[in-house]
C-alpha cells in the first residue's frame, strides 16, 4: 500500500465527482435561496405536485413552493453527502483489497457490487423516506408519479456521479476486474 | 306565551377573532324559533263520521270490546281540555254542527240512524265527504281540528277535481307548519260496510266483518296533536299496543333547531377527548358551538351522537335523506399570529344517519370522502349547517297491513274475512306524504364548528 496511490485516487475521485458535486451544490443553493418562479425548476416542480389537491383545500403551489424547494435542497444534501462518502470510501478502500493470487482481483467484484447495491438502496431509501415518511409537509404535496420521477433522477444522477467518481479513483491493480470486469481496454 | 326572536332570522356573519376565519351561519327555520313557556288556548273543532258504515263500530257484540265508544268519550274529554272552546260536528254528504245531546248520540246507534226517515238524512248518511270537512280545517289557523272516519275512501275521490279538494286545505296547513296525526284502531265491528268496489265497476256491501279499523286524524300544532294522541293512549288505549297504530305526517319532523335550544354540548362529541392538549369547548350566544382541539391524522372523522327521539318527532315520517352546507378553511399555519386562513373549495364531505336510537353526525364521514387529502401539520376550520334533506316514508309502511286497493276489494271480500280492511289506506296516506312532500323545505337542525389542528 502506498499513501501516494491513495492520494492519487483521493484527487482522481474528487475529479470524477467534483462536475457532478458542483451542478448538484448549485440546485440545492438554488432550492435554498428559492428559484425564479417562472423559472423551468419550478416549473418542474409544480409538475410534480398535487396542485389540484392543493385547490380543493383553498391551497396553490405558490403557498407550498418554498418548504417543497428547501425539501428538495435537503434531499440532494443527504444523497450528496452519501455520495462522497460511498465514493471516497471505495476508492480508498480499494487500496486495501489483498490481490495475492491469480483471478482474486474478479473476486472483489462481489465487494464491489454489494458495495454499490447499498449505495443505490440508500440513495432509494433516503428519497423514500424524506419524500414519504419524513416530518417535511412538503412530502403530502407531491404527487406519486412525482415522488418516483425524483427517485429516478435522483438515483440515475447520483449513481452515475458515485460511478464515474469510483471509476477514477478505485485502486489502478483492482480497477479493471472490479470495476469492468476485465473489459477496461489499456492502462486507464 | 309564543316569544319571537326577530334577531334570530337574519343570517350571522361572525369572526369572533382572528384566529377565526369570518363566516356565516344561517337563521334557524321561523318554524322552530317559536319558545313557548306556557299554551295558549285555541278551539278545537272535532268532526265526526256520520255514515251508515260507521254504525258497525258502536253496535256492541260482546264479549268483544268496542274501543271506539270509550275513545269517543275519551276523545270529547281531551278536546275540552285542549281547547278554549270547543265545537262538534257530524260529517256526511254535509257538515252539521252538533249540541252536547247530539254529540253524545254519536257514541250510540241512534247517532247514526235517520230518527224520521227523512229523505235529507237518509241521503246525508251515505256519503263521507272528507273532502269537506278538509275545507273547513282552514278556517282558524291555531285551532285544532279532530276527525274520526273509517276512511274507506274510493279511488275516485283519490284522483282528480275531488282529490283536489282535498289536497289544496291539506297543503295549506302543511305549509303552516301544522301536523296531521293519524292514530288507527283496530275495533269489534257490527254492522254493514257498504260501498266495496267490484272488478266490473259496481259496489257490493259486506256484513260479515267482525273486526275493522277506525281512525281519528288530529290536525293542529305537532304538541297539540301529541296532547290528543297520549291522552287517547293513556285513557283508552292503555294495554292495547296491539291494536292501535299512529303516524304523524308532516312537512318538517325536526322536532328543535339544536343551537336555538343550545342542546350540543362537550357530551355529544364522541371521539375526541375532552381532556387532550389544546381542546376548547365554546357555546356562542347564538348556541353554536365551537369545537377546538388536536387530532392525529388517523382518524378519519369528528364524530357526534345526539339521541334520534330529542330530534326527530317521535313516530313521525322521519327524515329520509340530510343535507350538508357546508365551508371548509386551510391554514398551514396553526398559531394564531400567523395564520392565514384560505376558503377550500371542498364541501359536502360529512355524513348523518339515524342507527338504532341515535342519531350520527361525522364530520369528514362521508362514504366517498378521501381523508387522507387533508394535510398534517395544517389547522381547519369547519362550519357544518346541517339540513332534512327529504321525509321519510315510515307513514305508509305503518298502515300497510290494514290496507286493501281497489283491485284486490272483491277478492278479498269473497274469503269472508273476519277482519276487514280499509279501501285504499296506504293510498290515501301516501297521497298525504306526497303533499307534505310537496310542502316541504329544507329545515336547519344545526350549525357546528370545528377548529382543529391535524397532526402526523
Amino acid at each position: 500500500m502506498n499513501v501516494i496511490n491513495i492520494i492519487r485516487s483521493v484527487l482522481l475521485t474528487s475529479v470524477g465527482l467534483g462536475g457532478f458535486a458542483t451542478l448538484s451544490i448549485i440546485l440545492i443553493i438554488t432550492l435554498f435561496t428559492g428559484p425564479s418562479a417562472d423559472g423551468n425548476l419550478t416549473d418542474f416542480f409544480e409538475s410534480m405536485t398535487a396542485v389540484d389537491e392543493l385547490a380543493e383545500l383553498g391551497e396553490t403551489f405558490a403557498g407550498v413552493a418554498t418548504s417543497m424547494f428547501i425539501m428538495i435542497a435537503w434531499l440532494n444534501v443527504w444523497l450528496l453527502a452519501f455520495t462522497v462518502i460511498f465514493s471516497f470510501g471505495w476508492s480508498i478502500g480499494s487500496h486495501f483489497l489483498n490481490v495475492d493470487a491469480p483471478g482474486k482481483a474478479k473476486l472483489y467484484a462481489i465487494h464491489w457490487f454489494i458495495v454499490s447495491g447499498a449505495f443505490i438502496a440508500l440513495v432509494i431509501f433516503i428519497n423514500g423516506f424524506i419524500l414519504n415518511l419524513s416530518d417535511f409537509q412538503a412530502a403530502q404535496d407531491i404527487t406519486k408519479t412525482g415522488t418516483f420521477t425524483l427517485t429516478v433522477y435522483t438515483t440515475l444522477y447520483y449513481t452515475l456521479a458515485y460511478y464515474v467518481s469510483v471509476l477514477l479513483g478505485t485502486a489502478r491493480f483492482v480497477r479493471s476486474s472490479v470495476l469492468l470486469a476485465n473489459k477496461l481496454p489499456g492502462n486507464i | 306565551m309564543v316569544l319571537l326572536i326577530p334577531f334570530l332570522f337574519t343570517a350571522k356573519a361572525l369572526a369572533k377573532d382572528k384566529c377565526q376565519p369570518d363566516f356565516t351561519i344561517p337563521p334557524p327555520p321561523k318554524s322552530l324559533t317559536k319558545v313557548s313557556t306556557d299554551i295558549k288556548k285555541n278551539p278545537v273543532y272535532v268532526f265526526f263520521d256520520g255514515s251508515l258504515s260507521m254504525k258497525g263500530f258502536v253496535v256492541k257484540q260482546p264479549p268483544q270490546e268496542s274501543i271506539y265508544i270509550n275513545l269517543l268519550d275519551q276523545l270529547i274529554s281531551a278536546a275540552d281540555d285542549l281547547g278554549s272552546e270547543t265545537l262538534y260536528h257530524k260529517f256526511g254528504r254535509k257538515i252539521k254542527q252538533l249540541n252536547e245531546k247530539e254529540t253524545q248520540r254519536m257514541t250510540q246507534q241512534n247517532g247514526y240512524d235517520c230518527i224520521d226517515a227523512a229523505t235529507d238524512c237518509e241521503l246525508d248518511n251515505k256519503e263521507t265527504r272528507l273532502d269537506k270537512v278538509f275545507k273547513a280545517i282552514t278556517v282558524e289557523d291555531d285551532a285544532t281540528y279532530i276527525i274520526t272516519s273509517d276512511l274507506f275512501i274510493s279511488s275516485e275521490e283519490l284522483t282528480g277535481i275531488r282529490f283536489e279538494k282535498m289536497e289544496q286545505p291539506l297543503k295549506e296547513i302543511l305549509r303552516k307548519g301544522k301536523s296531521i296525526g293519524v292514530l288507527g284502531v283496530m275495533n269489534s265491528f257490527n254492522g254493514i260496510i257498504y260501498d266495496i268496489p267490484t272488478n266490473e265497476g259496481g259496489t257490493i256491501t259486506y256484513a260479515g266483518a267482525k273486526k275493522r279499523p277506525f281512525f281519528v286524524l288530529i290536525i293542529g300544532d305537532q304538541a297539540n296533536v301529541n296532547f290528543i294522541k297520549e291522552r287517547l293512549k293513556q285513557d283508552s288505549l292503555m294495554d292495547k299496543e296491539d291494536s292501535y297504530k299512529f303516524s304523524l305526517i308532516t312537512s318538517n319532523v325536526i322536532k328543535k333547531n339544536l343551537n336555538l335550544s343550545k342542546s350540543i354540548t362537550e357530551e355529544n362529541l364522541m371521539n375526541i377527548n375532552s381532556g387532550d392538549e389544546g381542546y376548547k369547548f365554546t357555546l356562542t350566544d347564538e348556541g353554536i358551538p365551537i369545537f377546538r382541539f388536536k387530532v392525529s391524522q388517523g382518524r378519519d372523522s369528528v364524530k357526534f351522537k345526539f339521541k334520534k327521539d330529542d330530534i326527530i318527532v317521535k313516530e313521525s315520517n322521519s327524515v329520509a335523506e340530510w343535507k350538508w352546507d357546508e365551508t371548509l378553511w386551510t391554514s398551514r399555519e396553526t398559531k394564531c399570529k400567523k395564520i392565514l386562513w384560505r376558503k377550500a373549495k371542498l364541501d359536502n364531505f360529512s355524513h348523518a344517519e339515524i342507527k338504532g336510537e341515535d342519531f350520527n353526525i361525522n364530520i369528514f364521514g362521508k362514504k366517498n370522502f378521501d381523508g387522507s387529502k387533508l394535510r398534517w401539520g395544517w389547522r381547519y376550520f369547519v362550519v357544518s349547517n346541517l339540513y332534512t334533506g327529504k321525509n321519510g316514508t315510515a307513514a305508509a309502511d305503518t298502515f300497510s297491513e290494514w290496507s286493501v286497493d281497489k283491485a284486490d276489494a272483491e277478492s278479498f271480500t269473497k274469503k269472508e274475512p273476519k277482519i276487514f280492511k280499509t279501501l285504499n289506506l296506504v293510498r290515501m296516506i301516501k297521497k298525504l306524504n306526497f303533499v307534505a312532500e310537496e310542502e316541504f323545505e329544507p329545515t336547519l337542525l344545526a350549525s357546528i364548528i370545528v377548529d382543529f389542528d391535524l397532526e402526523k
